[in-house]
């Protein structure tokens, strides 16, 4: 009786390891962080949908060395726009980028999803956090 | 089970009697006029369709493009500026997937400022520099202002000033796609990836057609 206890518990455990292996492995990106959709709805028309950018026109987001050093500054590059000329890994982009609106929770959101997927910055935002910074910004 | 038989013999042969399906095609689209005059006593017809009319716009290094430039080519056509906040980004990001694709293979990608007072030849060639474009197989067009917005109108495209939208001017973001002889053979949405993948596999058509 033990020992056939023992088997079945031998056979699901692995069991059960693999495939929630397999789900972390293959499905997990398919569940979708919130601000996803914030940034194909604002963003993904210029950035690409993967942050890929648009060749020397619009610099890419995944991944980027200056989005990762001036994570603080997107808010307000994102509400009010800007005219200053960029490098981003090593290349110069000189075309304007335009202002967005965007509600508080949508940047929030938005932030913690570049931070974690794409810009891949160790950073963390709530809203009131972000509140205060799209004042400072705010024409 | 003799009838069994013939029956099956009867299916096979119908079977082996259907025809291959017509090769697919691409639409003319425009108005098709028909003209008909009366010779020796006889009403003869002749069947018109729609052709781009001539036309003369500067490209990006300042050099004239007229319907001499792309006779016989397929090509594309777009509307866009370069101050353009919304769709154009897309819409040249899918658009330099065509170019990648098939400016080997002869198709032309001709894309009209619908803005002449800020994008001047010099202006335009800024911005194909940009998108890595340095040849004239991806041409950037200006011209006086008349004639660009009488151009969009041939193509049945949708091209106006407006003050109220972003960047002053709304244009639509289809590709249009024109063939050898100036037909115009597709609509496509610019902004998405099905709507570049349908135009890819309908140039594939337009470029075997003689």
């Amino acid at each position: 009786m033990k020992s056939k206890f023992l088997r079945i518990i031998l056979i699901v455990v692995p069991l059960g390891c693999i495939s929630f292996f397999l789900y972390m492995t293959f499905f997990h990106s398919a569940y979708d962080h919130p601000g996803r959709y914030v940034y194909l709805d604002h963003c993904s028309s210029c950035h690409g949908e993967k942050g890929e950018g648009i060749q020397q026109l619009v610099p890419p987001l995944a991944d980027a060395d200056l989005a990762r050093e001036q994570f603080d500054s997107l808010p307000c590059w994102i509400l009010a726009g800007t005219n200053r000329p960029m490098i981003v890994n090593g290349k110069t982009y000189d075309q304007p980028m335009y202002p967005t609106a965007m509600t508080d929770i949508e940047m929030t959101n938005l932030l913690n999803y570049l931070a974690s997927d794409m810009v891949h910055a160790k950073r963390q935002y709530k809203s009131d956090a972000v509140i205060k910074m799209m004042q400072r910004c705010r024409p | 089970m003799k009838w069994h038989l013939i029956l099956c013999a009867a299916m096979l042969l119908s079977l082996s009697s259907c025809k291959p399906p017509p090769e697919p095609k691409v639409k003319v689209l425009g108005e098709t006029l028909v003209y008909h005059q009366t010779i020796d006593g006889q009403v003869r017809y002749d069947t018109v369709t729609a052709v781009i009319p001539q036309f003369h716009f500067i490209d990006q290094y300042g050099h004239q493009v007229d319907t001499g430039t792309i006779s016989g080519h397929v090509y594309v056509v777009d509307f866009f500026f370069t101050h353009c906040p919304s769709i154009c980004p897309k819409m040249k990001a899918e658009l330099h997937k065509v170019y990648e694709k098939y400016s080997d293979k002869g198709v032309l990608i001709l894309s009209h400022s619908i803005d002449p007072e800020r994008d001047t030849f010099p202006a335009l060639r800024l911005y194909a520099e940009k998108l890595n474009i340095d040849n004239n197989k991806w041409l950037f067009l200006t011209g006086d202002h008349d004639s660009i917005y009488a151009m969009a109108d041939r193509y049945l495209a949708y091209a106006k000033e407006d003050k109220e939208s972003p960047g002053g001017f709304v244009h639509d973001g289809n590709f249009i796609l024109v063939d050898k002889k100036r037909h115009i053979r597709g609509y496509y949405d610019g902004t998405t990836d099905e709507g570049t993948e349908k135009m890819m596999s309908d140039i594939e058509l337009l470029l075997h057609e003689k």
